[in-house]
């Protein structure tokens, strides 16, 4: 009661699945910076599991308190511990460490044994360094890339593939008006609006009025409304039906008479999917529980043409018997469906000899969102010259050059071990080949070095926020991440992404 | 302490505003101006913490709240052993333990309680509010205090808002740019029912728990106010709602949909107030150093679906009740 409480206020977003999910994440961060340090605030407070800072010991100096996570108080003591303290501090749920390592430079560039990365579900970087990178990237564990150089920050995911069921995605209600079931078809022709007085009449809701307004139209021409023309006569049609002109359910019919077409049929994305489904389960190690129920609503699709339906309906005007009547015989649909669904999946199950029950409630999820699952796979290749410049030659954006400057620089910052100062500028500038013709990459390095190693609070807590917010992503798996670069412009307070 | 700011202050950027001379001067303007913070709630906590590591020493901050339990999986100034505390006090005093160069005013009460030569004595306000009424209240104030013949009667006005993983910035000029009331009808309200549905034809379980709280509680007890602080008041709406619903077949009446109807709960997270916040610093921070451009004049934000954000200009509006014609 106490933690539902605590939790309120996010768990009306991701829910207890989702927060379960968060609280048994562990996070590793390498080299903390004050934004890595905001990205922990950020998952420390909703309740992630654990989370463990790795860097050099050193001794807190007073020029050391621009962090927020360090107090006067901690001047002297050691740093990673102070600051484990300081962040433990935000939530008695969670248990921070730290891990010391002699040369944290050294220690990037070093094979780790397989075990120590396996205790993280989530690794967090301040660059991106190609051993760590590659180890990770093998052993399947996410990694956020993220910092700020001046007004700009840039963020990276790397993760091979991301399969999200629970997307939160809004859209129109699969609402079957134009492809009616029998029971449905059967109980709107049960209901004569002629015969109604006007209380009853007005009380008829609005799916109805457009079941029997779509089967008229359909006695007099050949196809469903499509031009404008088409579409005015119609939703006339709709209004001269009206006993009174207060009538706000035939209102309602009209309102929403362009949603009839538009949600029929399944999404192009979805039918993306079901093509590549055969494929995926064929390569071992993309061989998940969300493509084996993908495989089942191909099944169900090649069977009955639709998707399954969820049973959700919207609010409208109607008496309660009304609304109740026709809930049931959605939500009796959507049952069946479940249950034609089930049977295909459970052949599924037994010809791959999967030996993990599929709990009734993952499939219960799964077809409320089969309308908008979401995958993607990514390169998880680190930003080169050529990665770089493709993404950067489509759309004339001035982000490109930022995103463009910040890998000229990370480049520097790999192969130095230091940042880049005003000297560096031309020298900078120089490198950049053939990735931009634009001579404003100038000024844009020069924003950058003109920072002299100094990060702009505010800046660092943009990006903080959205890095928590994508690993929270990751962690839960429910929303849709940033797939797989973004910048942060904090000069012209803009975002913009590639897929690199 | 705030020395990260200095390079970004003392030198000359490729971007900055023409009228941006570095130099030691704009730092101290900075840490010399005086800033008022609206509310020390979600986004307050956040606003102070960046204004504090932003080169800010100056800072007042209002809210007639007190610290509840659902407030700290985001409130990071508080502790479970604040509860019940003043949250301006609270977070004033957790600021200037960690940072004892920086002075933080608190007042425990409502904007409504201040003079307008309160009011003048700010460079820049910052808004972190949670309601609708406060900022139009603020937004008016601000617009008022306006004085054509000097400069320094006009305050800007950053106003920041979330929900759930989608939040905005908006950036004021009282009387130059549009107003927070210009823009008043892009803001939904919360959702009300018609008393036809509630009454007479519920069919969510919403309509049942509506109708418990602003009808019957009513009429069975005209001389209290309904109260969701107060278990037992939370214990009645929930039972009569449950058997509302009941009489009606309608499922989905638990507590957590009585609390989140009754009061209009609005999901918060950190990140999203975190991103938020620090936008309406970087802004602030930009408006008083002139040393980059600023906003023009509203951003959205949205982390849902991937992170997308969208900013433009909002045109004022000449029949706006409030800036029209001023």
């Amino acid at each position: 009661m106490d933690r539902e409480e605590k939790y309120d206020r996010q768990l009306r977003l991701w829910e207890n699945q989702g927060q379960q999910l968060l609280e048994s994440a562990r996070v590793l961060v390498v080299q903390p910076t004050v934004t890595s340090l905001e990205l922990v605030k950020n998952l420390v407070l909703p309740g992630v599991g654990s989370f463990t800072l790795l860097d050099e010991p050193q001794t807190v100096q007073s020029e050391d308190l621009v962090s927020f996570y360090l107090s006067p108080d901690d001047v002297g003591s050691e740093r990673m511990s102070s600051l484990v303290k300081n962040l433990n501090e935000l939530n008695e749920d969670v248990a921070g460490d730290f891990h010391h390592v002699e040369d944290v430079n050294v220690w990037l560039q070093t094979v780790q044994p397989t075990d120590f990365w396996n205790q993280y579900d989530l690794v967090v970087l301040n660059w991106e360094y190609p051993l760590v990178l590659e180890q990770l990237s093998k052993l399947k564990i996410p990694v956020i890339v993220t910092n700020t150089l001046g007004f700009y920050g840039i963020l990276r995911i790397f993760k091979p593939s991301v399969e999200v069921v629970e997307t939160h995605t809004q859209g129109v209600a699969d609402l079957r008006i134009v492809n009616p079931w029998d029971e449905l078809l059967q109980y709107s022709d049960s209901i004569d609006l002629e015969s109604l007085d006007v209380e009853e009449h007005a009380q008829i809701p609005y799916l109805i009025i457009q079941l029997k307004a779509v089967q008229a139209w359909r006695k007099a021409h050949t196809q469903l409304p499509k031009t404008s023309q088409e579409k005015k006569g119609f939703k006339k049609m709709i209004m001269d039906w009206k006993k009174d002109y207060q009538e706000l359910n035939f209102d309602e019919a009209v309102e929403n008479s362009h949603m009839i077409m538009s949600s029929t049929g399944v999404p192009h994305s979805i039918q993306e999917l079901l093509q590549q489904v055969d494929t995926r389960l064929e390569e071992e190690n993309s061989r998940s529980l969300f493509w084996i129920l993908v495989k089942a609503l191909k099944a169900f699709v090649t069977r009955t043409g639709v998707l399954p339906l969820t049973g959700a309906l919207p609010d409208m005007t109607s008496s309660t018997g009304n609304y109740l009547a026709l809930k049931k015989i959605y939500q009796g649909k959507a049952d069946a469906d479940r249950a034609l669904f089930t049977q295909k999946l459970d052949k599924i199950l037994e010809t791959m000899h999967w030996n993990h029950a599929v709990d009734p409630q993952t499939v219960q999820t799964f077809l409320k969102n089969s309308r908008h699952l979401y995958f993607s796979q990514s390169s998880c290749q680190p930003l080169n010259y050529v990665n770089t410049k493709i993404a950067t030659e489509h759309e004339d954006s001035k982000s490109n050059l930022v995103l463009i400057g910040i890998f000229l620089v990370q480049q520097y910052i790999l192969a130095h071990n230091a940042l880049p100062t005003l000297d560096h500028l031309d020298d900078l500038f120089s490198q950049r080949k053939s990735l931009t013709a634009s001579h404003e990459l100038y000024d844009v390095l020069r924003e950058i070095l003109r920072a002299q190693g100094q990060q702009l609070n505010n800046i660092c807590s943009v990006m903080g926020g959205i890095a928590g917010q994508e690993a929270i992503k990751l962690v839960t798996n429910q929303y849709i991440p940033v797939d797989n670069t973004l910048i942060f412009d904090g000069l012209r307070s803009v975002t913009e992404r590639w897929k690199v | 302490m705030d020395k990260s700011i200095v390079p970004y202050l003392t030198s000359k950027s490729p971007f900055a505003e023409d009228e941006f001379v570095p130099g030691q001067d704009v730092v101290d303007a900075i840490h010399n101006a005086r800033i008022l913070v609206l509310g020390a709630g979600g986004l307050g906590c956040e606003i102070l913490k960046d204004l504090a590591c932003s080169g800010f020493t100056d800072i007042h901050v209002i809210d007639m709240d007190t610290i509840d339990l659902s407030n700290l999986n985001r409130q990071f100034l508080f502790r479970r052993a604040d509860i019940g505390k003043s949250k301006a006090e609270t977070a004033a005093k957790f600021i200037m333990k960690r940072f004892p160069n920086v002075k933080i005013t608190p007042y425990f009460g409502r904007l409504q309680d201040k003079e307008d030569d309160y009011y003048r004595q700010f460079s820049l306000v910052i808004s972190g509010l949670d309601s609708i009424e406060a900022r139009r209240w603020i937004n008016n104030k601000l617009v008022q205090l306006v004085d054509p013949n000097e400069f320094d009667s006009l305050k800007p006005l950053i106003d920041g808002g979330t929900e759930g993983f989608r939040g905005q910035v908006k950036v004021i000029f009282p009387t130059f740019s549009a107003c927070y009331e210009c823009s008043l009808d892009t803001i939904s309200g919360s959702t009300t029912y018609p008393m036809c549905t509630i009454a007479n034809n519920p069919r969510l379980p919403e309509h049942c728990i509506e109708y418990v709280s602003s009808v019957l509680w009513k009429a069975e007890f005209p001389n209290e106010k309904l109260d969701m602080d107060i278990p037992q008041h939370v214990d009645w709406i929930l039972k009569y709602s449950l058997e509302r619903a009941q009489m009606f077949n309608i499922d989905g009446v638990d507590r957590k949909l009585v609390l989140g109807v009754v009061k209009n709960i609005i999901p918060a997270i950190a990140s999203t107030n975190a991103i938020i916040a620090a936008s309406c610093c970087n802004e602030a921070f930009k408006i008083l150093s002139s040393s980059a451009p600023v906003l023009d004049n509203f951003m959205m934000y949205s982390g849902a679906d991937s992170v997308f954000t969208y900013s433009f200009a909002y045109e004022r509006k000449e029949s706006c009740p409030v800036c029209g014609g001023r």
